[in-house]
């Protein structure tokens, strides 16, 4: 699945999403797995930061025979920072003060149409 | 002017960016992030020397006292686990020495900040803390950089304030109750709103500040909850943030909340990123 960032006008950041959801059946939980990446405007610049994204997710009800939607909860983990002229930086954890910022949870909802 | 044409100017307002006041977190914060270079002076030199279109990358330096219980030495140092053997006066002394010869030392308007934290473990194992006697001696340290910075800031004429910081109320009880009778250069007081627990101990409810006249709260963006933020808020006092990497997050949170300082380990992203 691709999912693009619909609110980057307004705050120049873009999150760009793909990822995979398995589930046993369409009305049991599930894991999903993927990676983002946000672009970030930066004074004479574009910083790119990439996460590498862990959830689960459950089936909410049915809007319609077409529409189905999805709860996840999703724990995102920044891998690597990179461009905008600046050092590139990878996660480490040596101590905690390390990954402390790059490492963060968050939830989120899809909205899925089949035709069939 | 018609009443849509201010509507309008009035939406555009509501749009401004942030402009916190940008604190060097740990007196290290030139990119990459690298907490192994948390208080340490070559990289508080290189952090006091960052310049960003000719002029200063930063507005205020925060640098960690660490009072180590098994000798009663004074250290500029984070914790233990470093093996620093730095004494906090060295530490003052390089900040003296920025004081009285940069020509410029803020980004934006304003005084000078040194946010002079004061831990509040003496050992590698953080349970351990301050006997009443070592308080002492540590408060007493940290007014003897007071004493150096004030000196320098009065020789030079520089606008300069010194801000006591620590999780601990005792410790800050301690600092109003041993100021010098003579003050050259204002003082502010700070806690921490850090990692809440299990996770991380250090954080005190602020009943226990009761009756200490904090100017400052520092909080982490991304462990703070609306509740929170209008409480302290409600205290009238300034709000920092403190982090080490910004990521989307940490940049949601500043426009969201509009903190008065971020502290920061990348001032150059962090400058690069309000002045876009």
């Amino acid at each position: 699945m691709l999912v693009l960032d619909p609110m980057f006008w307004t705050d120049g950041q873009h999150d760009i999403d793909l990822f995979a959801f398995w589930a046993p059946c369409s009305k049991a939980w599930g894991l999903l797995g993927g990676w983002r990446t946000s672009t970030i405007d930066l004074l004479d610049g574009t910083q790119f930061q990439e996460k590498l994204i862990l959830g689960i997710g459950a089936p909410l009800p049915r809007l319609s025979e077409h529409i189905r939607t999805r709860f996840s909860f999703e724990l995102a983990t920044l891998i690597v920072k990179h461009g905008a002229d600046l050092p590139s930086e990878w996660i480490s954890f040596a101590s905690g003060r390390d990954f402390i910022d790059l490492v963060n949870f968050g939830m989120f909802v899809t909205v899925e149409y089949a035709s069939h | 002017m018609r009443a849509t044409n201010l509507a309008f100017l009035g939406l555009l307002g509501a749009c401004d960016r942030p402009t916190p006041r940008i604190l060097c977190h740990n007196a290290n914060c030139v990119e990459p992030t690298d907490p192994e270079g948390d208080d340490t002076l070559p990289a508080m030199r290189e952090s006091l020397g960052l310049m960003i279109d000719g002029k200063p990358a930063i507005d205020a330096i925060e640098i960690d006292s660490f009072w180590r219980g098994s000798d009663n030495t004074c250290l500029f140092a984070h914790d233990l686990l470093g093996g620093s053997t730095t004494p906090i006066t060295d530490a003052a002394t390089e900040l003296a020495n920025h004081i009285t010869t940069a020509p410029v030392l803020t980004r934006h308007p304003g005084p000078f900040r040194i946010f002079l934290e004061l831990k509040q473990y003496t050992d590698k194992n953080e349970s351990v803390t301050h006997t009443p006697e070592q308080r002492i001696g540590h408060v007493d340290c940290v007014w003897g950089v007071y004493d150096t910075i004030a000196n320098a800031a009065v020789t030079s004429g520089q606008d300069v304030e010194l801000v006591f910081a620590s999780f601990s109320p005792k410790l800050l009880r301690d600092v109003i109750a041993r100021a010098p009778a003579t003050l050259p250069i204002p003082y502010k007081l700070d806690t921490f709103f850090g990692i809440p627990k299990p996770l991380n101990g250090q954080t005190m409810p602020l009943d226990n500040f009761h009756g200490i006249p904090l100017d400052i709260i520092e909080i982490h963006p991304q462990w703070i909850h609306d509740a929170q933020w209008e409480g302290i808020r409600s205290l009238g006092v300034e709000v920092a943030f403190w982090t080490f990497s910004a990521t989307v997050e940490t940049f949601a949170a500043i426009e969201q909340y509009e903190p008065d300082w971020v502290g920061t380990s990348e001032a150059q992203l962090m400058v690069r990123w309000l002045e876009r």
